[in-house]
């Protein structure tokens, strides 16, 4: 995939401006201004416990963040409104969300699940076309095979492929996805990213986080690092992927290939110069890096 | 494609509130859809024609059952009287007329709404607390409402009328109610050993309200206490009918609208949030009508525990969990079960009327002890 068009005229869907967040005493985001653009696909990376959940939630209107304000542009002409005016059923109309975790309380069956993602539209003309948006969905996240199967009894795999058809579902400009492809294999974990990228192409604006660095790498237009509550690098992933930059941030030495025959980059640890005990961090030691190695 | 579809592309407006296409899908022809439904939506109206032709048989059956034979011909002539108001005609007739009207149709009506409102409110509340084992009886709204209906009682409280009694058992149960919900919950979800201790906890304190009352009452109260502690459908009256009716029917209206938003509660709330649910009306509105369902139903007839805990559970297994089944089908089930029980309740043992609380307690104890084990062995274990 090409690194961020330095054409950046595309329209501003989400902004954050100034954002701090502090849960339980600890400021956990500690002033990110992050802007998001219709038509790319925004990956957001960071070791644990740097903020990147509690982000994800203040973008999506989950959580007020104590100063600073989040807008999501609101009609259509791209006029920004702050997220907390928004009613919930207007918000859901505007942006989809998968959280990391999707478990359901019930013994709904796949398609009853993917089909809860058109509930925004109950009521309008959208509706007409439940039918055909939900399988098109599952077409997607390859569950079709699933719909019949009753979602408590899928494999954590299946199950956010589940959750990420509803989101496909919901139809919004916006997209917003927390670890879609932590459970997945390396053919989901394509596909995945892969379908969130066709519909960047068509004009959505797409964020998602991972682990997988690589995997960041060869899909995102655009890198977003967080460290500590603060960004600490924005850019094209040939701008992020800095060797240094990355053994730096995640405290465990790194370095940055070619993949062969392309440009993409591919994030690999270096094993066995890691520091002898791991230095005192907010960070689990045993965390990211490993998970990088695709 | 079987709908109709505007083929040509949304302008690029990806951020406003018209919704972002995909493209349509180049697959072959939607043949496959009806397969891919739940299978279990489709006994649905088999379901629903099973309990209407047993409420039919089970109140030609309460009528014609007690100390005073009825033959169901009879029974039937005398709903055709009630309704047409045509004199009778023998004195025979009109003691059946009389014993039928008077005692055993208000009982079979009350029989009905309490069992209703006990299903209805058992399916709202495992809806809103995200978990199959809660129910009023169990987490303690109902015994919140029958403490605050004793302190009603012994204090001969009489502001209302005769709706002080249930407006009472309400603010006892929805007090009770908003403990439980507040204390259980966590992140939308609620875990069975919280919730079972939550139970305890208010249905100690209940308990101890009640035998203060108890310890307070004169002779007289004390036995419309037991007689709530035990519950029975005894001493049913259209009066109680004129007031339990409204509540009930209005409350299962209602539930007509919360049926949708409930499905996506069962995701979360943060979910349900991110699909457009107004989260913090719905579980207001959704517990506020549980409190009112509950106290109607323990204001007239006491502690009927299990029948909302057993009903949703066994429509859940027959027809799927989708809350727009779900809840009117629990209405009518949860009718036609108490109904039953309550016809057996008073026919079982000649010349005595058994508590029908002991009996829903006597089959739903064990179905809850089932339900926990099997709740245990599930995927996810303790949730």
């Amino acid at each position: 995939m090409s690194a961020a068009q330095d054409d950046r005229r595309n329209p501003v869907t989400l902004a954050c401006e100034d954002v701090h967040v502090e849960l339980g005493g600890t400021e956990i985001l500690r002033g990110i201004d992050l802007t998001l653009r219709s038509g790319e696909v925004t990956v957001l990376v960071g070791p644990n416990g740097a903020g990147k959940s509690t982000l994800f939630a203040v973008l999506a209107g989950d959580l007020a963040p104590r100063t600073g304000r989040v807008r999501i542009a609101a009609d259509a002409d791209g006029r920004l409104e702050d997220v907390s005016s928004i009613r919930p059923l207007l918000l859901a109309r505007m942006r989809a969300v998968q959280m990391q975790d999707s478990r359901l309380s019930f013994a709904f069956t796949a398609r009853a699940s993917v089909e809860m993602g058109r509930a925004p539209w109950v009521g309008t003309d959208e509706e007409e076309r439940d039918d055909a948006v939900v399988e098109s969905a599952m077409r997607a996240s390859e569950t079709l095979a699933l719909a019949g199967q009753q979602v408590p009894v899928l494999s954590g795999g299946e199950r956010a492929r589940v959750a990420f058809a509803r989101a496909l579902a919901q139809e919004t400009g916006i997209l917003l996805l927390d670890e879609p492809t932590a459970a997945l294999d390396i053919r989901h974990q394509e596909r995945v990213i892969a379908t969130a990228r066709e519909r960047a192409a068509q004009g959505a604006t797409v964020l998602v986080i991972v682990h997988d660095l690589s995997l960041a790498g060869a899909y995102a237009d655009r890198i977003v690092l967080l460290s500590d509550g603060l960004v600490v690098a924005d850019g094209s992933p040939a701008e992020v992927l800095d060797a240094a930059l990355l053994s730096s941030v995640y405290d465990y030495p790194v370095t940055v290939l070619n993949a062969p025959g392309t440009d993409e980059r591919l994030v690999v640890p270096l094993r066995g110069r890691a520091p002898a005990s791991p230095a005192p961090s907010l960070d689990t030691p045993s965390s990211t890096p490993l998970e990088a190695n695709a | 494609m079987t709908a109709p579809l505007r083929l040509a592309p949304s302008p690029a407006h990806p951020s406003s509130a018209t919704p972002a296409r995909a493209p349509e899908s180049v697959g072959p022809a939607d043949a496959s859809a009806p397969s891919m439904r739940d299978h279990r939506a489709r006994r649905a109206p088999w379901l629903f024609t099973l309990a209407a032709v047993l409420l039919a048989l089970g109140v030609l059956w309460a009528g014609a059952s007690g100390q005073f034979p009825i033959s169901p011909a009879q029974v039937l002539d005398a709903i055709w009287r009630g309704a047409t108001g045509t004199a009778t005609s023998g004195d025979q007739t009109r003691l059946a007329d009389a014993t039928l009207w008077n005692v055993r149709f208000p009982r079979v009506v009350m029989a009905l709404l309490v069992g209703s409102a006990l299903a209805v409110g058992g399916a709202l509340m495992q809806g809103v607390f995200g978990n199959p084992l809660a129910e009023p009886g169990i987490v303690g709204v109902s015994s919140g409402a029958a403490a605050a209906a004793c302190i009603v009682i012994v204090l001969g409280l009489t502001v209302l009328g005769s709706w002080t009694l249930v407006a009472g058992a309400f603010v006892g149960g929805l007090a009770a109610t908003a403990v439980v919900y507040s204390t259980a919950r966590q992140g939308g979800r609620t875990e069975v050993v919280t919730l079972v201790l939550t139970g305890i906890a208010v249905n100690a304190v209940a308990g101890a309200i009640i035998a203060l009352m108890t310890f307070l009452g004169t002779n007289a109260t004390r036995e419309q206490i037991v007689f709530w502690q035990l519950g029975s459908l005894n001493g049913s009256r259209w009066v109680h009918v004129a007031v339990a009716a409204p509540i009930v029917v209005v409350c299962l209206a209602l539930t007509a609208l919360v049926a949708r938003p409930m499905d996506l509660l069962s995701l979360g709330e943060k979910p349900a949030r991110h699909l457009g649910v107004d989260v913090e009306r719905l579980r207001i509105g959704v517990i506020v009508m549980v409190a009112i369902l509950t106290s109607a139903a323990v204001a007239f007839t006491g502690i009927i525990a299990f029948v909302g805990l057993v009903v949703p559970h066994v429509i859940r297994m027959i027809t799927g969990p989708g809350h727009r089944i779900l809840l009117p089908a629990s209405a009518l089930c949860g009718a036609v079960l108490l109904l039953y029980a309550d016809t057996i309740a008073r026919t079982a043992v000649a010349y005595a009327d058994l508590p029908i609380g002991l009996l829903t307690s006597l089959i739903g104890g064990p179905f809850f002890f089932y339900l926990i084990r099997r709740t245990r062995r599930g995927a996810g274990g303790w949730s």
